[in-house]
């Protein structure tokens, strides 16, 4: 996508923090920032822990009660984080949706597909019973299940994994929102129905910008225009998926797609990264990467990395990266 | 890094193969069937599933959810009973041992579960988790248990103040070294892994291969390893049988299979594992969802997705067919192909499901 679209949501200093039982706050996700262009899919790529599912219920302002957040989010020009509770209720799944790994999770299992999607429909638009029927009807057909009256009488559990998670697309979509953000949408998933759920995406890409938060550098790939790698809640590299899959310049995103498996013979795969993602309250002094990393210099372990900005828009922060 | 001494396993009587067979294969499982039953219904997870895994070899075991791979593994460890078939372990028929002559079996041949949150016991130390199959099968004297198991973790690159802490205070790939060295504390001969790095981070499956493969290499261990990666299984596996509803429908080297797949199943699930490098390729996009176990389709049960089905694959099963150290399971092996990547027509969707 050109970089010349317009913004569909801006985020900037977004921090989410915690306290913890002994009264110590606790960053779990630092000063990241964020844009998404219309009609944009964006990559949010981390392990876990990284601090990417965080950045994503922050975006919705939906984290738990013991974290919150600071820093600005704006969805199209409309500033988010000052509006009240009661505004932002209604911007929640009319403007702005969110999709989940397991589609059973936040689903009543005593209601029908039909029931919640009617209750959906009904909570932002005045409908009758029987348009919300209908549209619920269309919204099921438009991302491709076959025999949608039926699937409407079915409760969540009758409907296999690949099935439910077209059900809970069909319902982020139902109001046209602006932003979709979903959260490891096919990590559950068979890779052959991850294959259908991820064309789905694409297809839904031309009406609502996307946020992708996966661990998975092959599902960013495939499905995403931009990518944005977190390590240890920082956003540690960001650029168009191209320039950052065959490019890498942080040595965590190199060494992140050294240790994936790859089916290319002619390149080694799996190259373990020593050590593990440190723990947000054992976040090592300087680059929270370095006692990981084969480049690390004296300079990394005592000070944080600036972000430096290329000409092209990528962005990475680190004190010595590839070339 | 030395073993611990153990006294050697003695097997059990049973039925005898022929000795050359069993010098190379150390697993072997014949026409195995389990059945479960769902009220009235029965549901056929395994049927007729033919393998063997030959000493110090990597055999992967690819399929989907629902085409009965972990179900073959519970079968050839003897946790879940079976409608027929037989499973020889190091030459001796396993399928009916008792219990008691099963214990020396089960030493041998240890199994290694997905979820190691799941399968360690939260409230024990790590030093009881690796001490307790030590103790149970009386093959290190209690004196010794303490530096058994300090070898134990340190042969799987855990520190020994690891010992004293609890499952929850590891990491998940610590965790899953724990699971390993109290799987290698009976010095098997044999390890059957189901899915064990897939609920792991990428940096740390990566360890944790290469900690299987060390192992390996120093101990002769076989491995039969469930999975449903195909990157990952060309990686580490020196075979890949690949499973769909319930039956075996593709087996060949692993390098030959991830290259050149034979059935149409095996080469629409190579096309949806995606990697960094795959990009945005052209796929084959199978439609629907597998056909659920309780109602397989006549005929080969993968025609109502394939795209390639013709009259006949709805009408007969096809039979295996082997050549040279491949055999599969289509009257059109080969026929379909991923197209090149660049510059190809859209993604071709089967119709059906």
């Amino acid at each position: 996508m050109s970089g010349q679209a317009p913004v569909a949501l801006r985020a900037e200093g977004l921090t989410v923090v915690t306290r913890r039982s002994d009264g110590r706050e606790v960053a779990l996700v630092r000063e990241v920032n964020l844009v998404l262009h219309q009609g944009e899919a964006l990559g949010l790529v981390g392990e876990s822990g990284s601090g990417k599912s965080l950045t994503a219920l922050s975006l919705m302002r939906v984290l738990p009660e013991s974290m919150r957040q600071q820093g600005t989010i704006e969805l199209g020009g409309l500033s988010l984080s000052a509006l009240p509770e009661e505004r932002m209720r209604q911007i929640r799944g009319a403007q702005m949706s969110m999709v989940f790994q397991d589609p059973l999770t936040g689903l009543n299992p005593v209601r029908t597909v039909g029931s919640v999607m009617r209750e959906a429909l009904r909570r932002h638009r005045r409908m009758t019973r029987r348009q919300a029927h209908e549209a619920s009807v269309a919204a099921l057909r438009s991302v491709g299940i076959p025999s949608p009256q039926e699937r409407l009488r079915a409760y969540p559990h009758q409907l296999s994994g690949g099935l439910m998670q077209r059900v809970m697309i069909a319902m982020a979509l139902l109001h046209q929102p602006a932003v979709i953000i979903c959260d490891e949408p096919t990590t559950a998933l068979d890779a052959t129905i991850q294959a259908q759920i991820l064309d789905l995406l694409q297809l839904r890409v031309a009406s609502a910008s996307l946020i992708l938060i996966t661990h998975d550098l092959g599902v960013a790939a495939q499905a995403c225009d931009r990518i944005l790698v977190m390590y240890s809640g920082v956003i540690v590299e960001n650029g168009r998926t191209s320039e950052v899959l065959d490019n890498p310049r942080h040595p965590y995103t190199a060494g992140l797609l050294a240790a994936a498996p790859t089916l290319d013979p002619s390149r080694p795969g799996m190259i373990p990264i020593p050590g593990s993602q440190p723990a947000p309250l054992s976040r090592p002094p300087g680059c929270a990467f370095a006692p990981r990393c084969a480049r690390a210099q004296a300079r990394c372990h005592r000070e944080e990395p600036d972000v430096t900005t290329e000409p092209s828009g990528r962005s990475y922060a680190c004190w010595n990266p590839h070339d | 890094m030395s073993p611990p001494n153990h006294p050697a396993a003695a097997m059990p009587a049973g039925t005898r193969m022929t000795e050359s067979a069993a010098a190379q294969e150390i697993l072997r499982a014949e026409n195995l069937r389990a059945v479960f039953r769902l009220g009235s219904r029965p549901l056929v997870a395994v049927d007729d599933v033919s393998l063997v895994v030959r000493r110090g070899e990597t055999v992967a075991l690819v399929g989907e959810s629902g085409s009965g791979k972990s179900t073959v593994a519970r079968a050839l460890t003897r946790v879940q009973p079976l409608a027929g078939g037989h499973v020889y372990f190091e030459g001796t028929d396993i399928t009916a041992l008792s219990e008691r002559a099963l214990r020396p079996v089960r030493r041998r041949l240890q199994m290694v579960l997905q979820n190691p949150y799941a399968s360690l016991d939260p409230r024990l130390t790590v030093q009881r988790i690796v001490a307790e199959p030590l103790l149970s099968h009386k093959v290190v004297a209690g004196p010794q248990i303490p530096d058994t198991v300090r070898m134990l973790l340190d042969e799987v690159g855990l520190g020994p103040e690891v010992a004293r802490r609890r499952p929850a205070n590891l990491s998940g790939g610590q965790r899953q070294r724990v699971a390993i060295a109290r799987a290698l504390g009976l010095r098997p001969s044999m390890l059957i892994a189901d899915e064990p790095v897939s609920a792991l981070d990428v940096s740390v499956q990566a360890q944790v291969v290469r900690l299987l493969a060390r192992i390996q290499e120093l101990e002769g261990l076989s491995y039969l390893i469930i999975a449903h990666d195909l990157a990952l299984v060309r990686q580490i596996a020196d075979r890949i049988v690949t499973m769909y509803l319930g039956r075996v429908i593709e087996e060949g080297p692993a390098a030959e299979v991830v290259s050149e797949p034979l059935h149409p199943y095996t080469t629409a699930l190579l096309s949806a594992t995606l990697t960094s490098a795959s990009g945005r390729r052209e796929r084959i996009v199978l439609s629907g969802d597998p056909p659920s176990a309780l109602a397989i389709p006549a005929g080969c049960a993968f025609h109502p997705r394939c795209p390639i089905a013709r009259p006949r694959c709805a009408a007969e099963r096809p039979p295996t067919e082997s050549a040279g150290d491949r055999s599969v399971a289509c009257f059109y092996p080969g026929e379909l192909q991923l197209r090149p990547r660049m510059g190809s027509p859209p993604s071709s969707t089967a119709q059906g499901g």
